[in-house]
């Protein structure tokens, strides 16, 4: 079908990279194809859209629905695949009436999609023309008499003496199902027909179509009168619906833990503001409580620092905010208890690679990737990500240059969140986020983030001791040696 | 159905299983090693008896065969060699069994392979149903009165003359002598997707093949008859092995259509051979008796939760004595209402072999056999257990108790498991310790099996013991130069 809807369209701007994927951990949660479409933000109009076909799946019925054209789409797409690789006449006209059956199964299934969201009424309404509906009666009619045709060259007797035989079938009995009814009738329990799947040659293909060749000639000719019929038409969709059906299965894995999702309000002004943010990418984890924050990024605070405890959530933080962001410009639910975000144009995030440079150390790595991503984000609406950037120096330089980087994005008016052990961030005049500790309960993580209110520490020794490094095991481990 | 001599109902009420120790203490080891030299039949048959049966039906059912047994000597022997023979044969079907397994498994089945399996799998098949038609002619020629041997005899008769058995032996009989020669006919169906779904041998008479060659060459100076007109194509099969893979999952069905056949066959007659050992080693044990002119009797099943036996001999007295004059017999009597029976006596006067003697009768009895008595008419028990003072147990690791604690510990193992409708036979339990503090001991012991509808037989010296209980709780009984005497004078 020409220009035929489709369920997910983009916009025109840039790709988002795919190592910002991996940086966030979504690739682990989500397949490469579901990554790739990820990656091509949508207009707000179309998110909107596929807000409405994602919450439309929250209906069983309607996810059943869509399940069962994905599996019929799958099918046509093998059967597809197999109808190219058949080189056997026989197994070529097999090939040829599932494809049909499948192209009728998909096209109505396709038009019958009308009440599933705007989305899906496009395509439905496609399929739903006079002139389809008089092809596809075609096809139907054509699927309906190849497969009368084949029944007949399906069954067949073969003797093999001097000569080999091949004859049709006149009510032979096998010898297994006379001994059956033999031992049947004295009371004895009798084993299954071993069934075989097994290819055919071409020896016996020819033969077959040579016994059968009146039924074979119209089965050409069947075939020839759809010739102009494209029979994979319906198959661009499947990539399409398996990217919701994935989303989707990614709440519902999310919901079993009690994690929420909610569809973004969209925001006129560049903001970011949660509440309940999970970062979901523990799912992959095996995690099964995941301790949700509030985000609160607006026109006043669009910068802040992150500081705290090692162990207490910073990263966690700072990939819920990512990839809730990325899901939200995706047209996707995000998962939160509510949210309103802003579509910024670009992401960008800066996380610690592993040390493979070639050319330069860790440090000027570092921050030719921090002055490319201020160059690219200018005139733009940019959100920015970065972790324990400018770490692997001493700590006057380290500092300096994060609050170079952290004036220059203020200046820029960008938006972003800074994960850092600086601790001079304090005096800086930007707001500063502190993973939270329990001081009574032995420095326990509560993985909450709240606003910094003094001095914060990094509770490096709770890690040292639960480990054995601490300063009382490694004498303990002394004396040890030592008796 | 299964055929069993020793059980009525294939899903048998069975009571508790006796302990091997129980047999042991009791001696019917040694007694029955006397009997039977035969170490698998012997062991076969005291694992009979350690299968307690408490269901009078099927008491009955064994008596009875073992009855007409002891009337037709020569069906016995004619049955042992038949099923000597069917056993062998099992024996032989399992080795091909194995090879077809290891052929299907391994996928190294050839055509030549396959085809020697489906004759040796046919020829079992056949031999096994010529079996059964030979156990139901043996069975019919004897005047039979036992409920399982006219059953058996039923059941054979059942399969060997039914018109299904002849033509399933034609069958046998065709693949038993199949070949490479001669015509290879199949049946095959393509599935849904133009598969080869089922391939299947098929009878030559359903080929009508008219060769055109043939037709062409052919010359007649009579005028031919209208053949009719078969459509047939010439077929070229590619030397590829795929016929003939074909033909040998074909071939595969078939042997193990037979293989499960000859299975099923084999699990119906399967305890036969064995059951016979228990039978063989009981009818020794009977002539034995006969032999020592010593009165055997096929105990009743009494309703009235009593027992009553007169004239009872212990079976090892009789087997290792010269003469039935050297053994005393005795009655024993547990009636209902009281919980059990104190013994007491001095020694050497035959309180254990007293003790023995009730519990190998109660034993044998509930194997469906007969005891060495006058006249039995007995309860029957869900489990029977024994305590026999016993020497110290091995000095090892992890067992740091004394003799007492061992006796303990047995004691307590008996209470977790023994229910009610047990019976305990306690021979001296208790003798390592202060006498008052093991009476008190085994006092409350035995009210607690009172209590709870376990009876109970106590041979004991603790003289505390007499006053302990009132006549509806024990009845007391003294051993008196190797004499029972009941209702002891208090």
């Amino acid at each position: 079908m020409k220009n035929a809807p489709r369920l997910l369209r983009y916009r025109d701007t840039a790709c988002f990279p795919r190592e910002l994927f991996s940086d966030l951990q979504l690739d682990k949660i989500l397949s490469a194809h579901a990554v790739s479409i990820l990656q091509k933000p949508c207009e707000t109009a179309e998110a909107v859209r596929r807000n409405e076909l994602f919450e439309m799946l929250e209906n069983r019925a309607f996810l059943e629905r869509v399940e069962n054209l994905r599996s019929v789409l799958t099918s046509l797409a093998r059967g597809l695949q197999l109808l190219r690789d058949a080189k056997i006449l026989l197994d070529r006209y097999h090939r040829y009436a599932e494809v049909l059956s499948l192209y009728v199964e998909s096209c109505e299934m396709l038009a019958s999609m009308d009440d599933v969201g705007s989305l899906f009424a496009d395509v439905a309404n496609a399929y739903s023309t006079e002139e389809e509906k008089t092809s596809l009666a075609n096809v139907k009619k054509t699927a309906q008499k190849i497969r009368q045709l084949l029944e007949e060259v399906h069954t067949g007797l073969l003797s093999f003496s001097d000569k080999c035989w091949l004859t049709p079938d006149c009510d032979a009995v096998g010898e297994f199902d006379r001994i059956c009814f033999c031992a049947s009738s004295l009371g004895f329990s009798v084993p299954q027909k071993k069934r075989q799947n097994a290819k055919i040659n071409i020896a016996f293909s020819d033969a077959m179509c040579h016994l059968h060749a009146n039924a074979v000639d119209e089965i050409e000719t069947e075939m020839a009168r759809l010739a102009d019929v494209d029979l994979s038409a319906p198959v661009v969709y499947l990539d399409e619906i398996k990217f919701y059906l994935e989303i989707h299965s990614l709440t519902k894995r999310a919901q079993e833990i009690g994690v929420p999702h909610v569809f973004a309000k969209v925001a006129k002004a560049p903001q970011y503001i949660a509440r309940d943010l999970y970062d979901i990418s523990l799912l992959a984890k095996k995690c099964e409580c995941i301790v949700p924050n509030d985000v609160e990024l607006g026109n006043k605070d669009p910068f802040c620092f992150l500081l705290g405890a090692n162990g207490g959530g910073k990263t966690t933080y700072l990939r819920a905010l990512g990839i809730n962001l990325l899901l939200f410009l995706g047209g996707c639910p995000v998962f939160a208890e509510r949210a309103e975000l802003y579509p910024f144009d670009r992401v960008f995030a800066h996380f610690p690679k592993d040390e493979r440079f070639e050319s330069v150390g860790r440090l000027e790595e570092e921050r030719q990737r921090v002055a490319k991503m201020l160059v690219d984000s200018q005139n733009q609406a940019v959100f920015l990500l970065f972790n324990e950037t400018f770490s692997g120096t001493d700590e006057t330089r380290g500092f300096d240059m994060l609050k170079n980087t952290a004036e220059q994005i203020a200046r820029n008016g960008h938006f972003g969140v800074f994960v850092t052990h600086f601790h001079e961030v304090m005096s800086l005049d930007f707001p500063v986020l502190s993973a939270e500790v329990d001081l009574s309960d032995k420095n326990r993580r509560t993985y909450r983030i709240v606003r910094a209110k003094g001095a914060t520490s990094s509770y490096a020794a709770d890690i040292l001791k639960k480990y054995g490094l601490d300063r009382e095991s490694l004498l303990a481990r002394r004396h040890g040696n030592e008796n | 159905m299964k055929i069993s001599l020793l059980f009525l109902n294939e899903s048998e009420p069975q009571a508790l299983p006796i302990s091997q120790k129980l047999i042991y203490h009791l001696s019917l080891d040694r007694s029955f090693s006397r009997i039977s030299v035969d170490v698998k039949k012997r062991e076969y048959f005291l694992s009979v008896l350690s299968n307690l049966i408490a269901d009078e039906d099927t008491i009955l059912y064994r008596q009875e065969i073992l009855k007409d047994f002891v009337a037709n000597p020569t069906l016995f022997e004619e049955l042992v060699s038949l099923s000597a023979r069917f056993q062998e044969l099992q024996a032989a079907y399992k080795r091909v069994g194995k090879d077809a397994y290891h052929l299907n498994t391994t996928g190294t089945a050839s055509l030549d392979a396959s085809k020697n399996l489906v004759s040796a799998q046919a020829l079992s098949l056949k031999r096994s149903l010529l079996f059964v038609k030979a156990y139901g002619d043996l069975l019919s020629r004897y005047s039979l009165a036992a409920r399982g041997l006219l059953g058996f005899a039923s059941a054979c008769k059942d399969i060997s003359e039914n018109a299904a058995t002849t033509e399933l032996l034609g069958f046998c009989s065709k693949y038993e002598n199949f070949s490479a020669t001669g015509f290879w006919d199949f049946k095959f169906c393509l599935n849904d997707e133009g598969r080869m779904e089922i391939y299947e041998l098929i009878d030559h008479r359903y080929i009508h093949v008219i060769d055109p060659e043939q037709k062409k060459k052919g010359f007649s100076l009579f005028k031919r008859t209208e053949e009719p007109n078969y459509p047939c194509q010439r077929f070229y099969p590619a030397n590829d092995g795929l016929f003939e893979s074909f033909a040998i999952s074909a071939l595969s069905d078939l042997s193990a259509l037979f293989g499960r056949l000859c299975e099923q066959i084999f699990s119906q007659f399967a305890s036969l051979s064995q059951e016979l050992d228990f039978y063989g080693v009981a009818l020794k044990y009977v002539n034995e008796l006969t032999e020592k002119r010593v009165p055997i009797c096929y105990p009743t099943v009494s309703q009235k939760q009593e027992t009553q036996i007169c004239g009872l001999y212990d079976l090892y007295l009789l087997l290792s004595k010269p003469t039935v004059q050297d053994v005393i017999p005795n009655d024993f009597c547990l009636a209902n209402g009281i919980g059990g029976l104190l013994v007491f006596g001095n020694n050497g006067n035959g309180k254990t072999v007293y003790l023995r003697s009730v519990a190998s009768a109660q034993i044998l009895a509930q194997a469906g056999l007969p005891i060495p008595c006058e006249s039995a008419h007995m309860m029957l028990f869900s489990q029977i257990a024994t305590q026999f003072s016993e020497a110290e147990k091995e000095f090892c690791e992890g067992n740091a108790a004394g003799r007492f604690e061992q006796e303990v510990r047995e004691l307590a193992q008996m209470v977790d498991t023994l229910h009610m409708g047990a019976l305990v036979f306690l021979n001296e339990p208790f003798q390592s310790t202060a006498y008052a503090e093991g009476a008190q001991g085994l006092c409350e012991l035995l009210r607690y099996f009172s209590a709870i509808g376990i009876r109970w037989v106590l041979v004991s010296h603790l003289q505390q013991l007499k006053d302990a209980f009132n006549a509806e709780e024990a009845r007391l009984a003294y051993m008196c130069n190797y004499r029972i005497e009941q209702g002891l004078n208090r």
